[in-house]
């Protein structure tokens, strides 16, 4: 995006940081801060899927990542005893190592097979759960996760606020750094990213390891602020879902998994009693970013943005013409 | 000698693509390499820049072997090249695509690009002044703010070749250059490969057109069918019979 | 004894002709159209449902439910093909983001209309049969032997007309078949509508058998990826194989190993073959 139109992105979004921090937990009730916990542990997530989609690479599976740390954090607190501070980064880690180890075989194939192999990774992770059933609490899921705070939400808000600020603001310079000009040209052409020494499946095992990371760090967070996953919590649906939330949001902007994942996230909530026709909502969303915005929501604010702008042009040419 | 094949073959299926072919290309050279249509020139040039894996037969370069190595390693060791299709970034500017193309001389580090430390921001600034020198040379300034898949064919073409610069190549591959160009473009094409040459990078060129090969190259290799049927200087392939069979059918042989 | 080796075979070929049936659907909309379904499991899940609609609540019998599910399913397929999946053939995004669309529609409305509750039918022919000393279940030998019939229908089909010759030449190369004067999109609709309506009838098959389930949708998916994966999906032969050697581990696992290991081990069969040879038995190389 130019540089003019990042601007109003900035803006828009120092203001709700502001009021995420000060006014937020103060005057909203219980509900709707369990809400943007929620929202802020979805929005690291999609935003580490987009640094994967950046290189080039659609992902099928990037849930499987959240399930790596959440399950990695979640045993090491529970059956070795650790704080939950402690696992979290180890979950991150954990997650960043399978997401090195799975580029190498994986990040070779073109676009198709690469997301027909992740979503088969997405289920393979799913389905290991049931390898070591003592530990994993296999398809029931794993109860009773040592929990960072006591009852009240508020302080996992804030946590995960930061959390997720740090989250966005490392992505961010990374994909404004010459390592995402780099991911950025081996999307765009491999041919001339190669001829120029860029070794693609190299860059493209980076950006998978970086968004593993993020992605286990996510993981993680919700283990610890739920105390209680699945294998269904990290299956094919939500990783299904975070697609579709960095797609509708926009690919072609950093703000686009925010958005998305803001606006979807939140749809089944604000339904209330017809929490169960929210997926149908979702798809109307989806329709509609393929046929009337495919850019993503985002492009319908750098459209209002920019036709504002054009309006204020005309404005002021036309004073000076008269 | 810089470049240096040796019985280099290449089979696909049945097919011989290219066979046994030995050629030779000195530092400072401008070599042209013309044939028919489908003799294999293109073939050759991808098996010498690692694009594609010879079934037989060894390239080397700078001395070493760098038989069936790949792309981006043969790019940092210096060979560069362009393409017939033109792969370049097409959703950066002009600029940027050239920017993106010194990869090889920026800091390349996750550490630099995160934490922007003055090694990475003396590369980048250092990169910035690089890129302008390169479309200055190439002479394509005026579209330096351009989204590169809006230029038109030929700009497309020679920004191709400030790209391949950016990794300063010893050995520059050419394919087919300037083809489908408009006259002014091949103008602006062959004045930037003079330059480059003057600069002292080798050049291997491909191409069809040969009144232009032979007003550009000192040494001239001619292929047909996947072999070596001719070379030397301009003047020496010319005449060489082989070369006219080979073009215009046996009947204009001199 | 007999019985046994006899029931388990049984067993094994109608799991792995079930798969087949499912899976080839889905290869095939791939091959041709280059597009994944990701709704196919959600179609086999709905036409379960259907046929259980058929022949249950409205009384009108298994074959009766078993070919509306087929129909309905397979003219839900035509559908598909000219309103979600044409128009998208080139944009690889947004038939993907199609396809998602249309597993949410279809998986909520299973949710909502028919609930967490699972159904089955009643076998489709009831008791047993004895063949010498052997005695099998009736209803497993019923269902494997309707599949396979039409599986083979359907390969032959598939290798012997000059439909089936325009459906290879299509997943070949679409641009030349089309060159050739191949209506692409007459045989897109084709294939889409006969893989949905397999699926369905598989599903109405499944049903008599075991349960129906909202979730059989998800596990059918997971199945077909996997048997895609193991076969190859360029080829047919690969999936027949890909089918079978699932059904061989599904069928025979649970029987011979604790669950702990039965479970994981089609998935490591998977794994293994992608390590080893990436395009699948028959596959071409990706």
């Amino acid at each position: 995006m130019k540089q003019k139109q990042r601007e109003p992105f900035r803006i828009f979004g120092i203001i709700a940081t502001i009021v995420m921090v000060f006014i937020g937990p103060v005057i909203v009730s219980t509900y709707y801060i369990h809400l943007a916990t929620l929202v802020f542990i979805y929005i690291m997530a999609t935003s580490s899927l987009r640094i994967v989609h950046v290189s080039g690479q659609i992902s099928l599976g990037h849930a499987a990542f959240m399930a790596i740390g959440g399950y990695t954090s979640a045993m090491l607190a529970k059956h070795l005893g650790w704080s939950p501070w402690c696992a979290m980064p180890a979950g991150a880690i954990a997650a960043m190592m399978c997401g090195i180890l799975i580029g190498f075989p994986f990040s070779r194939l073109r676009t198709i097979y690469f997301t027909m192999a992740s979503l088969f990774f997405g289920i393979m992770v799913t389905n290991m759960v049931g390898l070591a059933p003592g530990l994993t609490g296999s398809w029931l899921g794993l109860a009773r996760i040592p929990r960072l705070f006591g009852s009240s939400k508020v302080p996992y808000y804030y946590t995960f606020l930061v959390l997720t600020l740090i989250t966005l603001l490392v992505l961010y310079r990374i994909e404004h750094s010459r390592v995402g000009m780099t991911l950025k040209s081996v999307a765009q052409s491999h041919l001339a990213a190669s001829s120029r020494g860029i070794n693609e499946a190299g860059i493209r095992i980076l950006a998978l390891s970086i968004g593993a990371f993020f992605a286990g760090l996510s993981g993680g967070a919700y283990a610890h602020y739920a105390g209680f996953i699945s294998p269904v919590t990290f299956g094919v649906m939500p990783s299904i879902l975070l697609l579709v939330y960095l797609l509708a949001g926009g690919k072609r902007s950093f703000a686009g998994p925010i958005i998305g994942t803001a606006v979807l996230v939140l749809v089944p909530y604000v339904m209330g009693e017809f929490k169960g026709y929210a997926p149908y909502f979702q798809a109307v969303v989806i329709l509609a970013v393929i046929f009337l915005i495919p850019e993503g929501m985002t492009s319908l604010f750098t459209q209002i943005a920019s036709r504002v702008r054009e309006r204020q042009e005309r404005r002021r040419t036309s004073k000076y013409a008269s | 000698m810089l470049l240096r094949t040796s019985n280099l073959t290449k089979r696909f299926g049945g097919l011989s693509a290219v066979s046994g072919v030995d050629i030779c290309v000195e530092e400072g050279q401008i070599v042209g390499l013309i044939g028919p249509n489908g003799a294999g020139k293109t073939t050759l040039i991808n098996l010498v820049s690692g694009f594609l894996r010879p079934t037989t037969g060894s390239v080397f370069f700078d001395g070493r072997d760098v038989t069936g190595k790949k792309p981006h390693l043969l790019a940092r060791m210096g060979i560069g090249r362009t393409f017939q299709i033109t792969p370049i970034f097409g959703e950066f500017t002009a600029f940027k695509n050239i920017v993106a193309s010194f990869y090889l001389s920026a800091d390349r580090s996750l550490v630099g690009s995160l934490f922007n430390t003055s090694t990475y921001r003396k590369k980048e600034s250092s990169i910035d002044d690089l890129a302008e020198e390169s479309l200055r040379l190439v002479g394509l300034t005026g579209v330096r703010n351009e989204l590169a898949r809006n230029l038109p064919h030929g700009y497309q073409r020679v920004l191709d070749l400030a790209m391949a610069l950016a990794i300063k190549p010893k050995l520059l591959l050419l394919d087919e250059p300037v083809s489908g160009m408009s006259q002014d473009e091949i103008e602006l094409a062959l004045n930037a490969i003079r330059k480059v040459h003057a600069q002292g990078t080798t050049v291997l060129l491909v191409e069809h057109n040969i009144s232009i090969v032979m007003g550009l190259c000192d040494h001239i290799v001619v292929i047909d069918y996947g072999c070596k049927i001719a070379e030397g200087s301009p003047d020496e392939v010319r005449k060489d019979e082989h070369v006219i069979r080979a073009y215009f059918g046996g009947d204009y042989a001199a | 004894m007999a019985s046994q080796v006899a029931g388990h075979t049984i067993n094994v070929l109608m799991i792995s002709s079930i798969y087949v049936l499912v899976a080839l659907g889905f290869a095939l909309v791939f091959s041709v159209m280059r597009i994944m379904n990701f709704a196919h499991g959600a179609i086999y899940m709905i036409g379960g449902f259907i046929c259980y609609a058929f022949w249950v609540t409205l009384g009108l019998g298994p074959w009766a439910g078993l070919l509306l599910a087929m129909l309905v399913t397979g003219l839900f397929g035509l559908f598909v093909e000219k309103f979600c999946f044409r128009p998208f053939q080139r944009d690889f995004e947004k038939a993907t983001l199609m396809a998602i669309a249309l597993v949410i529609v279809l998986k909520t409305t299973a949710d909502l209309t028919v609930g967490p509750l699972s159904r089955s039918m009643p076998p489709i022919v009831p008791g047993s049969v004895r063949i010498g000393t052997i005695v099998l279940g009736a209803d497993r030998l019923t269902v494997f032997l309707i599949a396979a019939a039409l599986l083979t229908a359907f390969t032959l089909l598939v290798q012997k007309t000059k439909m089936g010759q325009a459906m290879l030449a299509i997943a070949h190369d679409p641009e030349a078949a089309s060159l050739m004067g191949i209506n692409t999109h007459r045989i897109s609709a084709l294939v889409c509508a006969t893989g949905c309506g397999l699926a369905g009838l598989a599903g109405g098959l499944v049903g008599s058998v075991l349960v129906l389930h909202v979730m059989i949708a998800d596990t059918m998916l997971v199945k077909v990826i996997e048997v895609v994966i193991l076969g190859g999906i360029g080829s047919i032969g690969g999936i027949w194989a890909g089918g079978l050697a699932m059904g061989v581990v599904d069928g025979l696992g649970p029987y011979f190993l604790p669950a702990v290991f039965s479970e994981p081990l089609g998935l490591a069969l998977v794994i293994a073959i992608l390590v080893i040879r990436p395009q699948g038995f028959y596959g071409h190389g990706m």
